[in-house]
Parts: structure tokens; C-alpha cells; sequence
């Protein structure tokens, strides 16, 4: 295979002043740095490298995919009113099409004071001192690969102390008649004391093209501040994503992630909560539903540097016909991190005989006084139960889905709005039925 | 005459992953019958009781079992219930993340679904399981747990005769019912099973001890051992068990 990066890195060299004409100057000082970083990472990494036991970053950013630095406006393909109910819970929405910002009706009207969200590019210029440190590691290559790219995004900010209980949602659509690349780019911050709530939708526009979703999501989640970060996607088998999270968390803050995978190409998460201080709490949970021959990779990297923090990690995955699963955990408690405590779980049904999972869950304690446990377990549907139900006249079918919706349900538990948790349950449902590809509750009118 | 058997099992062979368990049953159960089936550890009387309800477990390996003019064995289990066949379980499975409510909602309106009938209303529905509750005095507050999570042993038990109220089975076998029981649930448990008793209606009781039939009482008595039933009489056969044990029943089949 060929090496992936070089053709990005030509993009770049020949493309440069044209990417920058269309972005401000706070994200376009990043770019040299992430070039450099790339130029010395040398090669995206591939199957078999440590920590990619299932996909080949290679491979997914081989393909010769367009990238938008033009910026020619697709907006203008859009239907005049997508409608998405996921939530259904009355979220102030905004949506990014491939990677431009497009807010959804009165968006701005419907904001309560000390709620922002807007696109990342107007942020970076009304707001550039928030862009002098990024949270993402420039040497992390999808970082590298959205931060020379990147030109917009979305911008979503909490002031402090201001609690805001609705979800603001963030519907990422791709809407090309061409394979394409989009570098997508998130930023959060929740200051002091507030709360914000953000659901993120990854769909597709079109059915037939390859699109390639290289997104960062990055949080700054201030004292005492909490953050609920729901993240659904929902795309179809030709669509590829790369995602990064990464948050930083200051002393007593709250973060709580939810990964909700429905359906997609090939995709890998990785997260990395980062903590600034002490007694924060971390929550990440994950639920992969895989079919076909998708493959779903998620990574994640806690290390406990400062004491009295939680972390609490579920991931749960229910693979089908041939689809592959991956989970890297890997958590370490550093020297004088007392007092951590820290959970892993990853737990795995396979639902036919050529699905595949691999799992490593990890915990390195250089520390005393710490509660911490990890496990992984990897099974198939329990035979007792399915009899038991079918004894009661349960068809085989429904009482497998009864079963993988029961084994699904305490990752979907962690979500605290109960709309939306119920929304959320119910799109799990129907993609366990089943029900065609697309999430059917988007409706393009 | 023949209109009249609810189930007429003939020569019945099965078995556990190659080895042959059943060895020959035959056994006819008519309408507002009570069948006790009592024997030995091991004599085959769980497997009896599986191989009916169809848990894919045990290979069936000759005979047939007609249950009014089906051939129960050529069906699904999910099937079998419908057409009135319940089995309570000796050890109810729990089922974590899966309600009562939605477990019984699926049962009721899979089996409306199989005879044509649309499904339940949520108020008719609630209605059906209250109704039902008071059967075997289950309590409301285990409608919203888990199937079987966390349930006490008694509470298990009562749990399964509810379903079978619900679901108002033509058959209905216990399987060790009594098992992990004391006496006041015992017998809540037997009055529950007695009330659903019609003329219509049959069970088929499988137990170690006579304590139950002092409860439950049998028509017909029916001794299980190595796969045959060797031995059957009236209600004074489990009697005469509790007082002899089971070896004399041994000598006669192993000396035969």
C-alpha cells in the first residue's frame, strides 16, 4: 500500500494560501505545526501497528477523496428544511455540512443568554485568545491531518456558572455528489460552574459516495463544570471516520461520554480526557452495534495524574454477521494520583459465527491507596434465555433482540436526559430490527 | 374417544449430546387430568419435561407425541406455547435488562399475533396483569424489575405460575415446582395452580416428594426410572413412595 500521508502533504504544500484565505488567522498558525508533526510521524499507521489491531488509518485515507478547500458552497445543494427528531427534545441545532457551519432555523434567537453556538471560523476571530492552546495532541495523526485542513467548525460555549439542561445539537451531514474528505472541528467550553449538554449526529446525505468524516472534538470543561457529550452515528457502509476526542478538566468538573454506534463504513474513536486538577469524574461509555462487514475501533487513554479522580469506562459492542470490533483501553494511575478510582469494562456479544472482536483492556498503577479494576469478556447469546423465552411463545427473533437490547441497556442508562435517552433506546431498537440503514426518524422533506 | 387425549406420548426416545436418556416413554394425558411423575435422581424427568417444550438441548431420537392432533415435536417451542403447552421451569432463568412487563407484553401479543388477533391494549394489558397477580399474590413491585433478577426463590416460583395464568396453557407441566420452597409459598404456589384447574385444562406434575401432592392432587401416578416409566397407579402410589423409598422400585426393574 501506498504511503497516504504524501498525498496530503502535497495538497497542503501546493494548496496552502488558498486554504488560509478561507479561515482566520487563529487556526490557520496551527497548520506548520501539524505539517511538521506529519512530516515526522512519516506514515499514517496500519493494521498490526500497536493499537490498531482491526483498521489501517492508511488505508482509510488512501482513496483519492476530495477536500473542499475552496470552499464552494454545497449549503445551496441542501434541501431548505432537514429535519432530524433524534432528540425530539427541543435542542438548539446546528448543522455541519461536510465542514461548513449551517445553523437550523432561529437558531440564534433560541439561545438562552450565556449559551453560544456558532460557526468555529467566526469564533477564531471574535474570540482568537481561545484558540491559543489546542487540547488535541498535534502529534495524534488525525489531529495533525484536521488541523492542516480544517477551516470550520462548530463553536459551543457555556459561560459560567449558566446551567443549560437543553442538549444543543449538532447534526454533521455529508452532501456531495463526489467521494470527499471533511476535516470537521468541534470546540466546547463549559466554564466554571456551568453545565451544557451536546449531541452530536453523523449522517449521510447520499448513499452512493465515499466520504471520509477526520473530526476533532475538543472540550474544555472548567471547574466544577459539567459536560454531557452524546455522539450517534448513523452513516452508511461507505463512509469512513476518524475521530478524536479530546477535553481537558479542571478541578471537580464532570464529564460524561456516550459513543452510540448504529450503523457506518469503518470508523475509529479514540478519546482523551485530560485531567488539570484534582476530584474531576470521567464517564465514558460506548455501544457499537456492527453488521455486514463494518468495522468499529474505539480507543481510549485516561491517565490519572492528579488524586481523588473517578474514571468509570463501559463499553459495550454487539457484532453480526461479519462485522469486526476493536476496544483499547488503557488507564494508568501516575505516582501520587491517590485515592483514583478506576473502572474498565468492555463486554462483547457476537452474534454470528464470523464476527470478530479484539479487546485489551489496560491498567497500569503506579500508585498506592487506589481502587481499580478492568475486565473484558467477549460471549454469545445466553441459550437458557433464549429458551426460556420462546417457552412463553417469545419468537426466536424477538428474543434474541430482547436479549441484545437487555445486554445494550446500561450504556444507554449513563445518558441523563431522559428524552433523549429514550429517543436514544428506541433508535437502538430499530436498528436491531433491523430497520434499513439511515436513521428513518431524519426525515428529508 | 380419541378426540378427548390432550397428549399421547409413544415410546419416547431422547437424549443429551449422544447419550440416550429417555428410553421408550409412553404416557396419555386427557382433559382436567393430574398426572404426577415421581422417580429417582436422574431418571430422566427434567429431560422429560424439556424434551415437550422443545428446549433444542436434547435430541429426540424415535417415537412421537401428539398433542391434540399436532405433532408436538415437528413444532417450536415458541409454537408449542402457543398451541397451550407451558412449562414451569425448575430454575426460572433470570433475564437481566428485560422487564416483566415487556417479557409478558411480547408473550401475550406474540401468541394474539399466531391466532390473528391484534395485540393488546397498554390498559387491557395492565388489566390482564393484575388480574393475574392476584392469582399467587405476586407482588406489583416485581412487574418493573428484571425477569427473575433478584428474585427470592418462592418469588421465582410464584412468578411462573403467573405466567402460566397468563397465558392459560391446555398443559401445564411443573417441573420440581416444590424445589427451593417453604411451606407457605409452597402452598400459595399449589392454590395458584389449582384455581387455573378446569376440566379443560391438564397438568402434569414432576416432583422427588409427595409433599406437593398433599397440595396438588393427582389423578394418576407415574414412576420414572432410566428413561421408562416403570411403575403407574392412583393418587396411594406417592404414598407408598414416601414410606418405601425408591428401591424396591429398582429391585423389581433391575432384577427384571
Amino acid at each position: 500500500m501506498d504511503n497516504a500521508l504524501t498525498q496530503y502533504l502535497e495538497l497542503f504544500d501546493t494548496s496552502r494560501d488558498v486554504i488560509d484565505s478561507h479561515a482566520p488567522h487563529a487556526i490557520n498558525v496551527r497548520r506548520d505545526a501539524a505539517a511538521a508533526a506529519l512530516r515526522h510521524i512519516g506514515r499514517l499507521p496500519e493494521r498490526g501497528d500497536e493499537g490498531f489491531e482491526k483498521i489501517s488509518l492508511n488505508d482509510m485515507f488512501a482513496p483519492d477523496y476530495g477536500i473542499n478547500i475552496a470552499r464552494v458552497d454545497f449549503k445551496a445543494a441542501m434541501p431548505a428544511e432537514f429535519g432530524c427528531d433524534v432528540p425530539n427534545v427541543g435542542a438548539c441545532t446546528a448543522m455541519v455540512v461536510n465542514d461548513a457551519f449551517t445553523p437550523v432555523g432561529d437558531l440564534a434567537a433560541r439561545l438562552p443568554e450565556g449559551v453560544e453556538m456558532m460557526s468555529l471560523a467566526e469564533a477564531a476571530q471574535l474570540y482568537p485568545e481561545l484558540f491559543a492552546e489546542q487540547i488535541a495532541d498535534i502529534d495524534n495523526p488525525v489531529v495533525a491531518l484536521n488541523t492542516m485542513f480544517v477551516q470550520d467548525g462548530v463553536f459551543i460555549r457555556v459561560r459560567r456558572g449558566v446551567r443549560f439542561e437543553r442538549p444543543v445539537q449538532v447534526l454533521s451531514l455529508f452532501n456531495a455528489s463526489m467521494p470527499l474528505m471533511a476535516a470537521r472541528r468541534v470546540l466546547i467550553h463549559v466554564e466554571d460552574g456551568a453545565h451544557a449538554t451536546v449531541l452530536m449526529c453523523d449522517h449521510p446525505r447520499v448513499h452512493t459516495v465515499d466520504y471520509l468524516s477526520c473530526r476533532v472534538v475538543e472540550a474544555v470543561v472548567g471547574r466544577d463544570a459539567t459536560l454531557d457529550f452524546y455522539d450517534l452515528e448513523e452513516s452508511t457502509a461507505r463512509s469512513r471516520r476518524a475521530s478524536v476526542f479530546a477535553a481537558t478538566q479542571a478541578e471537580g468538573s464532570r464529564l460524561n461520554v456516550c459513543s452510540i454506534y448504529l450503523n457506518g463504513g469503518m470508523t475509529r474513536n479514540e478519546f482523551y480526557p485530560r485531567y488539570l486538577d484534582e476530584r474531576c469524574a470521567t464517564r465514558l461509555g460506548g455501544l457499537v452495534i456492527g453488521g455486514g462487514s463494518q468495522i468499529i475501533d474505539n480507543a481510549t487513554y485516561i491517565s490519572h495524574s492528579h488524586s481523588r479522580c473517578t474514571s468509570d469506562q463501559l463499553f459495550k459492542y454487539a457484532l453480526f454477521d461479519s462485522a469486526q470490533g476493536a476496544f483499547e483501553g488503557m488507564v494508568t494511575v501516575e505516582p501520587g494520583a491517590e485515592f483514583t478510582e478506576a473502572h474498565q469494562v468492555n463486554r462483547n456479544l457476537l452474534a454470528s459465527a464470523e464476527a470478530r472482536m479484539h479487546t485489551m483492556p489496560q491498567l497500569i498503577i503506579n500508585c498506592d491507596e487506589v481502587k481499580a479494576s478492568h475486565g473484558a469478556a467477549t460471549g454469545q447469546l445466553d441459550d437458557d434465555a433464549l429458551f426460556y423465552m420462546r417457552s412463553r411463545g417469545i419468537p426466536v427473533e424477538e428474543a434474541r433482540m430482547m436479549l441484545i437490547n437487555a445486554f445494550m441497556t446500561d450504556v444507554l442508562d449513563a445518558i441523563s436526559l431522559e428524552p433523549l435517552r429514550d429517543r436514544l433506546r428506541h433508535l437502538v431498537d430499530k436498528r436491531l430490527r433491523g430497520c434499513g440503514t439511515g436513521c428513518s426518524t431524519c426525515s428529508i422533506k | 374417544m380419541d378426540q378427548e387425549i390432550l397428549l399421547k406420548v409413544e415410546d419416547l426416545h431422547a437424549g443429551i449430546e449422544g447419550k440416550e436418556i429417555l428410553r421408550g416413554i409412553n404416557l396419555t394425558v386427557r382433559p382436567g387430568e393430574v398426572h404426577a411423575i415421581m422417580g429417582p435422581n436422574g431418571s430422566g424427568k427434567s429431560t422429560f419435561s424439556g424434551v415437550l417444550a422443545g428446549n433444542p438441548r436434547y435430541n429426540v431420537t424415535g417415537g412421537s407425541a401428539d398433542f391434540h392432533g399436532l405433532d408436538l415435536l415437528s413444532l417450536s417451542p415458541e409454537d408449542r406455547s402457543h398451541e397451550g403447552l407451558f412449562l414451569s421451569f425448575q430454575y426460572p432463568v433470570e433475564i437481566p435488562g428485560v422487564s416483566m412487563v415487556n417479557f409478558m407484553r411480547a408473550a401475550v401479543n406474540a401468541k394474539r399475533k399466531y391466532f390473528g388477533e391484534a395485540p393488546l391494549s397498554a390498559g387491557d394489558f395492565l388489566k390482564l396483569m393484575r388480574q393475574k397477580r392476584a392469582v399467587v399474590e405476586l407482588d406489583n413491585k416485581l412487574a418493573s424489575r428484571s425477569v427473575n433478577e433478584g428474585f427470592s426463590g418462592g418469588e421465582k416460583k410464584r412468578n411462573e405460575i403467573f405466567q402460566m395464568a397468563v397465558l392459560e396453557p391446555r398443559l401445564s407441566i411443573l417441573d420440581e415446582t416444590d424445589s427451593g420452597l417453604d411451606i407457605d409459598a409452597l402452598r400459595i404456589v399449589a392454590s395458584g395452580v389449582n384455581k387455573l384447574k378446569t376440566d379443560r385444562n391438564a397438568t402434569i406434575v414432576i416432583t422427588h416428594y409427595q409433599r406437593l401432592l398433599d397440595y396438588i392432587r393427582p389423578d394418576f401416578v407415574h414412576i420414572l426410572y432410566k428413561g421408562r416409566i416403570v411403575h403407574s397407579g392412583g393418587p396411594e402410589l406417592a404414598l407408598e413412595l414416601e414410606e418405601k423409598g425408591y428401591d424396591w422400585i429398582k429391585e423389581q426393574v433391575d432384577n427384571n
